[in-house]
């Protein structure tokens, strides 16, 4: 059975539930209204996003469901920021899609797709330096020169290697 | 002012020098409003930036609790990690120095140059300090310390311009080759007396130890990685610094080159009376492990002494908790006939041997629960299945490096079918082909067995690598377009 999702921007999408359930907000969502043909708001995502995202819920829509006994924290170190080649073809978007995505991930709850957004911008800060990072996304060093240098001093690994 | 002269009634001299001082204090005063000002001014400013920031900087937008997930994919290296996140901005900043998980994994690479040394002993303090009450993972990376390490520091302090006498080390590499020459006679080093043997190292890495063991009662697991060139007693003599206890370890894996005999753990390794997983590829005597066995979970044995080891010890040890193990295996004793090591809640057995000792080992293996199987094989005789009735519970079989020649492959072809005639349960069966056999011939071999009457009912899969390079990384995580998949 099709659901209805409206986004922010009024658009409508009518996707098979099974691809619509991939997101934890929207099946929690479908099990409190039960059957019914009522269109779900999504006023946090807009339809250029939400289209995105369908694609990737499509995609898996055959893959397990999260059980929520994944890693957790404490064995992040375990972690791979490894991608499958098809979510690097997805995921290869410029700097706002791939934050919108996060977003949309986030709040629609679908959480490998937020794994493969948070890898592929892990992926883009590995190996550069705060200069290059800020660079990278226009992030403003706000800093004072008097509190980087407290923080250099605090940390003064950070000077010796 | 009791008692004392006012400024009126001083000498001139003096007098003038109050003046300046008033003046002074006053310049003081307007510089502070000044920057007073600006501070206001800098504090307006970077409000408007950020305003405008949250509207056209994407990553601006992300929320505060997702920050956190990017930075933990990026785990490789927390040192570097912490160091470089925390330098960006006071957002980054705040989520690294807020989260104790970013400070929970101690990382500590000795590298060429000892000098650095200093900033690991901070990051490891830190660490300490900042992980709250998080257990913590320790890893001690040796293996890039230099032989003759004294020798190399006390160069590096004279004078650079000594290297150019040998060779001109243009970076690091250059100079690991060069000093990977020093055993070489021609360039002996005139440090090689065997008292004075990595005495730098040695006690840089006491220092650490006893500065960290401080806190060895928070240590959940501790890994340690020795150089090729190091004796085991290096490590075995530094650790004996340890004095702290070890009530929270549960993982411990020691690895090393090959002629780093570790011989008895219960002179370098304090009592762990909560260890769960112990790996390891030097030798020692697991009669001496200081935990209780009946604990262990997981235990890797990348050994042939500790393998058989095990395999003695365990025929009355009892590890009642012990679902995976690791052996390697391809010379020693006999395990006593008839006589079997009680594995009751073994599930998944990874065995490295030759042909007749992988038989050996499974023959003296009662594990009723077995059902991963990973079978390496080191030379061309082709594995044996046990005796036994061991694999007629295994789901998954891998199987590894056949015979390569056709002789070797014919006697490969007529091993498998011994061992899929016992594997009644198998649900996938994995070959990592390296020019045997052809997957036709695989194909034929469990039609033949299924028609023969064998139920091979479960077996649904057949999974052939088509090469052997990471073949047991890619069986953990497949690629499709490195297998062949026959559905039977």
């Amino acid at each position: 059975m099709p659901v209805l999702l409206v986004t922010s921007d009024n658009e409508q999408f009518r996707v098979e539930k099974v691809v619509a359930q991939r997101s934890v907000l929207i099946k929690n969502m479908l099990e409190d209204v039960g059957e019914s043909d009522q269109p779900i708001p999504l006023p946090n995502v807009t339809a250029p996003v939400l289209k995105k995202v369908l694609e990737y819920c499509d995609h898996h829509q055959t893959d397990p469901l999260p059980t929520g006994d994944e890693p957790s924290a404490d064995e992040s170190r375990k972690r791979t920021t490894d991608i499958s080649e098809w979510d690097q073809k997805f995921i290869t978007v410029d700097q706002e899609m791939l934050f919108e995505i996060i977003l949309a991930a986030n709040y629609l709850d679908i959480k490998p797709l937020l794994d493969v957004g948070c890898k592929t911008v892990a992926n883009m800060i590995k190996g550069k330096s705060p200069e290059e990072i800020r660079k990278l996304f226009n992030i403003v060093n706000d800093f004072t020169p008097e509190e980087e240098a407290q923080i250099k001093k605090e940390n003064e690994w950070a000077e010796d290697r | 002012m009791d008692g004392l002269t006012t400024p009126t009634e001083l000498p001139a001299f003096l007098q003038e020098k109050y003046e300046a001082l008033e003046i002074t204090n006053k310049h003081i005063k307007d510089l502070k409003s000044q920057l007073d000002l600006a501070k206001e001014t800098r504090k307006n400013l970077l409000k408007e930036i950020n305003a405008f920031r949250q509207a056209e900087v994407p990553i601006s937008k992300l929320p505060l609790d997702v920050l956190p997930t990017i930075f933990e994919y990026w785990d490789e290296d927390p040192y570097t990690r912490n160091r470089t996140l925390s330098l960006v901005c006071k957002t980054w900043y705040e989520t690294i120095f807020s989260s104790t998980a970013f400070w929970s994994n101690i990382v500590i690479r000795f590298d060429w140059d000892l000098r650095g040394i200093r900033s690991l002993l901070r990051f490891a303090e830190l660490c300490h300090q900042r992980s709250g009450d998080k257990p913590l993972n320790i890893i001690l990376d040796l293996r890039r310390i230099l032989p003759y390490a004294n020798y190399i520091a006390q160069i590096l302090d004279r004078s650079s311009a000594y290297f150019r006498i040998f060779v001109n080390p243009v970076d690091k590499q250059a100079f690991s080759m060069w000093t990977s020459r020093t055993d070489n006679e021609s360039l002996q080093p005139p440090y090689p007396n065997k008292d004075g043997y990595n005495e730098v190292p040695q006690i840089i890495f006491r220092r650490l130890i006893r500065q960290a063991g401080v806190h060895t009662g928070r240590w959940r697991s501790l890994v340690i990685h020795m150089p090729n060139h190091l004796q085991g007693e290096f490590v075995r003599e530094a650790l004996s610094a340890f004095k702290g206890n070890f009530d929270a370890l549960m993982e411990f894996q020691v690895q090393g080159g090959p002629y780093n005999n570790v011989e008895s753990p219960k002179h370098y390794l304090p009592v762990c009376p909560n260890l769960r997983h112990f790996s390891t590829n030097q030798n020692l005597a697991l009669g001496k492990l200081p935990c209780n066995v009946a604990l262990m979970e997981t235990m890797c044995l990348d050994n042939n002494y500790n393998s058989w080891s095990f395999m003695v010890y365990a025929l009355h040890a009892r590890f009642d908790s012990l679902h995976t193990l690791e052996l390697k295996a391809y010379i020693g004793p006999v395990v006593p006939d008839g006589r079997k090591v009680p594995l009751q809640q073994l599930v998944s057995l990874r065995l490295s041997a030759t042909g007749a000792i992988c038989q050996t080992i499974l023959n003296g293996i009662d594990a009723p629960k077995l059902m991963r199987l990973h079978l390496q094989q080191f030379t061309g005789q082709p594995f044996e299945p046990p005796v036994t009735e061991l694999l007629s519970n295994v789901k998954t079989l891998l199987l590894q490096s056949f015979g390569v020649e056709l002789e070797q492959a014919r006697k490969g072809n007529a091993a498998l079918a011994r061992i899929l005639r016992q594997t009644q349960s198998l649900n996938t069966l994995t070959i990592i082909k390296n020019e045997w056999p052809s997957t036709w011939v695989i194909e034929e071999i469990v039609k033949r067995l299924k028609s023969d009457g064998y139920p091979l009912t479960h077996l649904n899969e057949i999974i052939i690598f088509g090469q052997q390079d990471n073949a047991t990384d890619r069986f953990l995580a497949p690629k499709p377009e490195d297998l062949t998949i026959l559905r039977i």
